[in-house]
């Protein structure tokens, strides 16, 4: 059974409220927008001629990619395989989990360290590692703020990006038992020192992928810190765990898939570092892992590809400027999804592969105003593939939907209807109008009955009602045409 | 059945089911960036691009003046130990400061590495449009050197720089390939804390990056 760990998206609409009355939250998320994407404008203005013909060939590449996954796949496997590298495969996050497990038995490892990797988020693997008694520790300083706060990334980038300064500091001083300066770049350093002793004594290190390769069966990984070269070098054994859609069929193509990332993420040229691998320490070198292992993970995705719209979503390359462009996701953060995968992405990759009965309200999260489509390097037709999962749930949804959309459908269907009858009758439409606007009018100068009326009193707690000024669009245009006349 | 034949066999059935969509469908040749321009162009790129993300870059005519160089910034940092990888011209430059410094050698432990203050490294090709050295620690067995020291000095010949990530990768193609190659833009950096930057997290801190012109060896070294 495909999953993702620690689902609690059925819970979105109360935990979106709690988020939105979280003030030191949204100042965060505003800070945090804002700084993202000035800097992907500036990145990108560098080389606007050529960004939307970038896009189109990005896009195509992972088209055909996914239409041709099997033969691709089995060469990646073919290849990795004649590279030295352990290859596995994983249908979902239980056998993924085992897999890994067994291999750090095997290893007789008893420290694992990690660096950033939403797939062994998706599959709950530090819970399954923990489990079997393994030392795991997160190295990407992120995550590992997240790790020692006992909570989820709310950013699939950025993964403390839902914390302040102050709450890290206070966080880090309650962990390490001890006085820390209050500047980001001491406790940095902190974490630095702390975290190398951690690497030195880990005996597995496992990491995500950015990209499989299929034509020289190698895997390239990216990240800023150096903690995924530490995680690479020191530990005796590799593990890589990378979903199934991450494949390009080609090397060269790594070139336009990395002009491409770094702009779009963190508005950076390209990453600090980018790592490919090509397999374990080969004689005579002495450094590196003696083991390099390889763990496809499935975990629901071929579901998608049966459909051409909705398979758009294994395109993704996991930018986060769908994140960070999010007019929703200003506003409530990550983890208010309830899915280690939030934001627009979230909201289309969650249900299509934990299910739709598990976040059914996640397509709805969504005012599609299209900003996720227009950023998104790849190209992923987000706001239609929402749509598609709404009418899914709409139309065929008996007994997928949580309560909340249950509510929801039952509250809004009649209202649908009636706003179809009123559209049809131009006498009820100006009828309709007239109606409103008095209404409005009363709403923005009281609180007295829009307080007491759902869904009024809802919209309302918190928002300000418009006023409505100068009578109708129908009124007013008729003025108009005849004081030209 | 095991879990390979499971996804294989959903995958196959799962794009069969969506019919002839496939054949529209083809690869799109990739248009292959290229930096136009002389020798001094790709310098003048490489300097600006590695200096953007914080790193130095020193033009140097020969080893000695790279030895030289190397003298001012163990000075400057107050260095006690270095740890050299095996790359020749490294060596070289290194012999020339060698008595005054402690050098580990990659062949002792990890923990001697670990404790140097700066490693020495080569490089395999460098990158001019984004500023970005091309390391492949089976070249000069520099894996360790070249990231656990707060310090990483990489010493690059000018007849090692490409200009595109593009022309690197193809290098790469017709090479066979290395277990791992690193590719490195700058220094450490992470900005998870408020998105404020900071230089210097897991990696190297400081790069410093030896260009040098002609890197034959002076039978009479000065």
């Amino acid at each position: 059974m495909s999953t993702i760990h620690d689902i609690r998206s059925s819970h979105f609409k109360s935990d979106a409220r709690e988020a939105i009355a979280n003030v030191e939250l949204r100042g965060a998320l505003a800070r945090a927008q804002e700084k993202s994407n000035s800097k992907r404008d500036r990145a990108i203005q560098r080389i606007a001629d050529d960004w939307e013909s970038m896009r189109d060939q990005a896009s195509a590449i992972k088209t055909w990619t996914l239409e041709n996954l099997g033969e691709q796949l089995e060469l990646f496997e073919r290849n990795a395989v004649k590279n030295g590298i352990q290859v596995h495969w994983a249908e979902d996050a239980e056998n993924a989990c085992r897999l890994v497990n067994e291999i750090c038995a095997d290893a007789e490892a008893r420290s694992v360290i990690k660096s950033k990797s939403m797939v062994t988020e998706e599959i709950g693997l530090n819970h399954t590692l923990e489990a079997a008694g393994l030392e795991v520790v997160e190295s990407d300083l992120g995550e590992w703020i997240v790790q020692i706060a006992g909570e989820t990334p709310s950013h699939i980038v950025a993964p403390a990006i839902h914390h302040t300064r102050e709450s890290i500091h206070r966080l880090f001083e309650e962990t390490l038992g001890r006085k820390i300066p209050t500047d980001a770049e001491s406790m940095t350093m902190v974490a630095r020192e702390v975290l190398r002793q951690a690497f030195l004594r880990a005996d597995v290190g496992i990491t995500g992928v950015n990209y499989l390769v299929a034509e020289t069966g190698s895997f390239l990984v990216l990240e800023n810190e150096g903690n995924q070269r530490l995680t690479t070098s020191l530990p005796r054994v590799h593990i890589a765990v990378s979903g199934i859609e991450k494949i390009v069929p080609r090397l060269a193509d790594l070139d336009l898939f990395l002009r491409m990332i770094g702009r779009s993420g963190t508005g950076q040229v390209v990453t600090t570092y980018q790592n490919l691998f090509c397999g374990p320490r080969r004689s005579p070198d002495e450094d590196g892992p003696r083991d390099m292992h390889m763990v496809l993970v499935d975990n629901g995705r071929t579901k998608l590809l049966a459909s051409e719209k909705r398979r758009q979503t294994l395109q993704c390359i996991r930018c986060g400027a769908c994140l960070n462009i999010c007019p929703v996701y200003r506003q409530i953060g990550g983890h208010a999804y309830g899915s280690v995968y939030p934001g627009p992405i979230g909201s289309i990759f969650t249900p299509q592969v934990a299910g739709l009965h598990k976040a059914s309200q996640l397509p709805f999260a969504s005012s599609l105003c299209g900003a996720c489509k227009d950023v998104c390097p790849v190209k992923i037709d987000i706001p239609g593939i929402l749509l598609d999962l709404r009418e899914e749930i709409a139309e065929h949804g008996e007994g997928q939907r949580d309560q909340e959309t249950e509510l929801k459908m039952k509250r809004e269907s009649p209202a649908f209807r009636r706003w179809s009858s009123l559209m049809q009758s131009p006498r009820k439409y100006r009828m309709s109008g007239a109606l409103v606007r008095t209404m409005a009018l009363i709403a923005s100068h009281t609180s007295l009955f829009d307080r007491f009326i759902p869904p009024l009193s809802a919209w309302r707690s918190t928002r300000s009602v418009p006023r409505p000024e100068g009578g109708s669009f129908r009124a007013r245009w008729r003025r108009r045409t005849e004081a030209n006349r | 059945m095991s879990d390979r034949e499971n996804i294989l066999n959903a995958v196959r059935k799962a794009l069969e089911s969506t019919g002839d969509a496939k054949s529209a469908c083809t690869l799109p040749e990739l248009s292959r960036p290229r930096l136009e321009g002389t020798q001094e162009t790709l310098i003048g790129r490489f300097i600006e691009e590695v200096e953007a993300v914080s790193g130095r870059v020193h033009r140097l005519a020969n080893i000695d003046s790279a030895a030289r160089q190397l003298e001012t910034l163990i000075r400057a940092g107050k260095t006690e130990s270095l740890a050299v990888s095996r790359d020749p011209i490294a060596r070289a430059i290194s012999s020339r400061v060698l008595g005054r410094h402690v050098v580990v050698d990659p062949e002792d432990n990890q923990d001697a590495i670990a404790e140097a203050d700066m490693g020495l490294t080569g490089v395999r090709l460098a990158i001019a449009e984004h500023g970005t050295l091309m390391l492949a620690p089976e070249d000069d067995h520099g894996r360790l050197a070249a990231l656990l020291p707060p310090h990483h000095v990489a010493v690059l010949a000018v007849s090692q720089l490409v200009g595109t990530l593009a022309e690197a990768i193809e290098h790469l193609a017709s090479d066979s390939q290395p277990a791992t190659i690193t590719f490195v833009s700058g220094p450490s950096r992470t900005a998870d804390i408020e998105q404020t930057l900071v230089i210097g997290i897991h990696g190297p801190a400081l790069l410093d990056i030896l260009l040098i012109e002609d890197t034959q060896e002076e039978d009479h070294p000065s």
